[in-house]
């Protein structure tokens, strides 16, 4: 085996120039290909969370920022009919992220308010729910633990949400890998949080409630116009209506778009990147054919043969992948590839394309590269 | 010599299309560099204005830098457009009257046109009227669609900037004197602004000068990678290239014993693999076409020519460069023929 890789090495410094080609142009594809294949997993998660909203017809609020002296309104005073009898007939959504469970502090939490257990395919229960993100290493179904602020109560975990399940937090994504969900309905959160006795949190909760996050599904136009006029009437934020699912669908159709430009480079980039790297693989077995060939014949192998072939093609394929993926990591553009993943991976291209010119190298008759070449 | 041709057309077919992909990216990043949005001339300029951070909200303050804005911008009849983020209608400060019945200047106020199939479209009142979110009414006096040049799909209404100015967002001004322009921007309103504590950031500025556009399109690191990889592309298939005319090096070395030329191999040699180039090339256009006609990656036919001809011209150029590399015939004393 020792020989092998002294012969290899020589192979290697035979074509120092292509390899170190073919190590550069692999290296950047493979860095490229990381960050498409990425992309490609965000617009398919995308993808999949716009058909699930799709099946409702949605009505979203764009906020605007009014330019004021000072903040002159107080939540007590404003009435939600509106909205709350929208929560009450479940045909209204919204999140809220700024609370936290004691016990799990380190822990973001969302609560999923109204429709939103159905809309994002949850569950269609009545009680509240908690769920888990699926990289959640260090809280186990089962445990329980105290919720609330004016009233508490104590909720278990019932199980685990599927890897990459997300919301959408206006048009962009958000991942619940590494969340808590808690889903209940507006009418249990009022008990838990919500104390008329004013107070900041008060605030702070019906800000993101009513006026950032609001969905409202299958509303009339009249009902949109009462939602706009209490909201409008905090005199701190104005918005106006869209149709949410419009206005994600024309994401979503970007995002695709984007995402099909640089498959197609990437593709096209694959096939000459390999169809380069066999045809220097084949031009060496060419130029080395006579060689292989006295090799065997005096009692060399086949085995043996191969054996160098694929040390050849290790030498190229081993540093490129290697800097390529600690280059990603480095620059925190993916999360940890486990270094045994990464000779794995190594290992397995390096055995696929030594198979090639192995191949042809059995094809051809040996006797035919001892003749005298002109 | 057919497996060759198949080999050719397969190649031609990705490159035209990965080609392609990359001239229409190019063309959408001349366009946003050198054409300005709303119709504004070359000399127009943009940027940002935020507030600092600073808790020092005033009206007062605010009014006299509006009044301050007002005068600089009317004095030499600038024209202003406003993407505020405060509001949901697109500001205009119109004083030459560059827009069809925009008109928006401060003789003009309280009016204001509106986007169909907007929500504020459905809420104007009887009388004409709608009320917008800083509690002004404004006179609907026409409504307007994609055709028009100040359409922005994310705004409801346009209406005359300082009939309801809130500052912070993204602003383009214009003038047909692109010195004067400059100098009131950095002498007169980044100092206004800067003096009542906002944030001025500027864009670079629109040009089609070849200098400004090349420097435009390599900041982008996604056109570099795609240039990267399509040069890769070119350079890999010019190996293969040589490869394949290898199998050729025993007629090659027949007819160069025989009389023959390089230059002529290669005119003849080339020429036979011309068809294959051509067809890859166009079944590849053809496949961007249909994939992409729908999409706001779409082509225009003359661009997808473009494309189809550079491809062969540089296909041509290696299988031509590959054969004359090849086409080496040294005999037995190791003189070249």
């Amino acid at each position: 085996m020792i020989l092998q890789i002294r012969l290899a090495l020589k192979d290697i410094i035979k074509n120092l120039p292509s390899i170190i080609f073919f190590v550069t142009q692999i290296i950047i594809f493979t860095i490229f290909a990381t960050i498409v294949l990425d992309g490609l997993n965000s617009s398919i998660n995308y993808n999949k969370s716009y058909e699930k909203i799709n099946k409702y017809n949605i009505i979203g609020f764009k906020p605007y920022y009014l330019n004021k002296d000072s903040y002159k309104f107080n939540y007590e005073l404003i009435s939600y009919t509106a909205i709350e009898k929208k929560f009450a007939e479940n045909k209204a959504l919204s999140f809220i992220d700024i609370i936290r469970i004691k016990k799990y502090s380190d822990t973001k939490v969302i609560i999923g308010l109204g429709m939103f257990r159905q809309v994002y395919g949850f569950d269609n229960r009545k009680d509240i729910n908690v769920l888990i993100g699926s990289e959640i290493k260090d809280i186990m179904v089962g445990e329980s633990f105290e919720l609330g602020d004016k009233e508490t109560v104590k909720l278990t975990i019932s199980g685990y949400m599927k890897p990459n399940t997300s919301f959408f937090r206006n048009s962009y994504l958000s991942s619940l890998d590494n969340s808590i969900l808690i889903l209940m309905s507006y009418s249990d959160f009022s008990k838990l949080f919500l104390n008329e006795n004013y107070n900041s949190m008060l605030v702070s909760h019906r800000k993101m409630i009513m006026n950032t996050n609001l969905k409202l599904i299958d509303p009339s136009f009249y009902e949109i116009e009462a939602v706009i006029e209490e909201i409008n009437y905090s005199n701190e934020i104005a918005v106006i209506p869209i149709d949410y699912n419009d206005y994600i669908s024309k994401v979503n159709i970007q995002i695709k778009e984007n995402t099909s430009f640089f498959i197609i480079v990437i593709i096209g980039a694959f096939i000459f990147i390999s169809i380069g790297v066999i045809n220097n693989l084949l031009n060496l077995v060419d130029n080395n054919f006579t060689e292989y060939s006295i090799n065997i014949m005096y009692g060399g192998n086949i085995f043996e043969v191969y054996q160098r072939m694929l040390f050849y093609i290790c030498m190229i394929v081993f540093p490129s992948f290697l800097i390529a993926f600690n280059f990603l990591l480095l620059v925190d553009i993916t999360k940890s590839i486990p270094i045994v993943l990464q000779l794995l991976i190594s290992s397995i291209t390096s055995i696929i394309i030594s198979i090639v010119p192995f191949w042809k190298f059995k094809k051809e008759n040996m006797l035919y590269f001892l003749r005298r070449n002109l | 010599m057919s497996k060759m041709k198949k080999h050719f057309i397969i190649f031609n077919i990705f490159l035209t299309m990965v080609l392609s992909l990359c001239f229409i990216y190019t063309k959408i990043q001349i366009d946003l560099i050198s054409k300005p949005v709303y119709e504004l001339s070359i000399n127009s300029k943009r940027f940002s204005i935020f507030k600092n951070g600073i808790n020092n909200y005033s009206k007062i303050n605010d009014l006299n830098l509006i009044k301050g804005l007002y005068n600089i911008l009317a004095d030499n009849k600038i024209l202003l457009v406003s993407e505020n983020i405060d509001n949901p209608g697109l500001g205009v400060f119109d004083p030459n009257g560059n827009y069809d019945f925009s008109n928006f200047d401060k003789a003009n106020y309280n009016k204001a046109i509106v986007r169909k199939n907007s929500y504020t479209s459905r809420i104007i009142s009887s009388a004409n009227t709608f009320e917008s979110i800083g509690n002004n009414i404004f006179n609907v006096i026409g409504t307007y669609d994609e055709e028009y040049p100040l359409y922005n799909k994310d705004k409801e209404y346009i209406y005359n900037f300082f009939d309801e100015p809130s500052l912070n967002g993204y602003y383009y001004i214009d003038h047909k004197d692109q010195i004067l322009l400059d100098q009131i921007l950095l002498s007169k309103i980044v100092p206004l602004l800067e003096n009542y504590y906002y944030i001025v950031d500027f864009e670079e500025g629109f040009g089609n000068s070849p200098k400004k556009i090349i420097r435009n399109l390599f900041s982008n690191s996604i056109y570099v990678v795609t240039i990267f990889v399509l040069f890769f592309m070119y350079i890999n298939l010019f190996l293969n290239y040589i490869r394949i005319s290898k199998r050729l090096k025993k007629t090659m070395n027949i007819h160069l014993m025989l009389g023959g030329t390089r230059i002529k191999l290669v005119k003849h040699i080339s020429d036979s693999f011309f068809m294959s180039i051509v067809l890859g090339s166009s079944i590849g256009g053809l496949g961007y076409y249909i994939l992409f006609h729908r999409s706001q990656l779409k082509i225009s036919i003359l661009l997808l020519a473009c494309s189809l001809i550079t491809n062969v011209f540089i296909s041509y150029i290696l299988i031509g460069s590959a054969v004359f590399l090849n086409g080496n015939f040294k005999n037995k004393d190791g003189d070249r023929i």
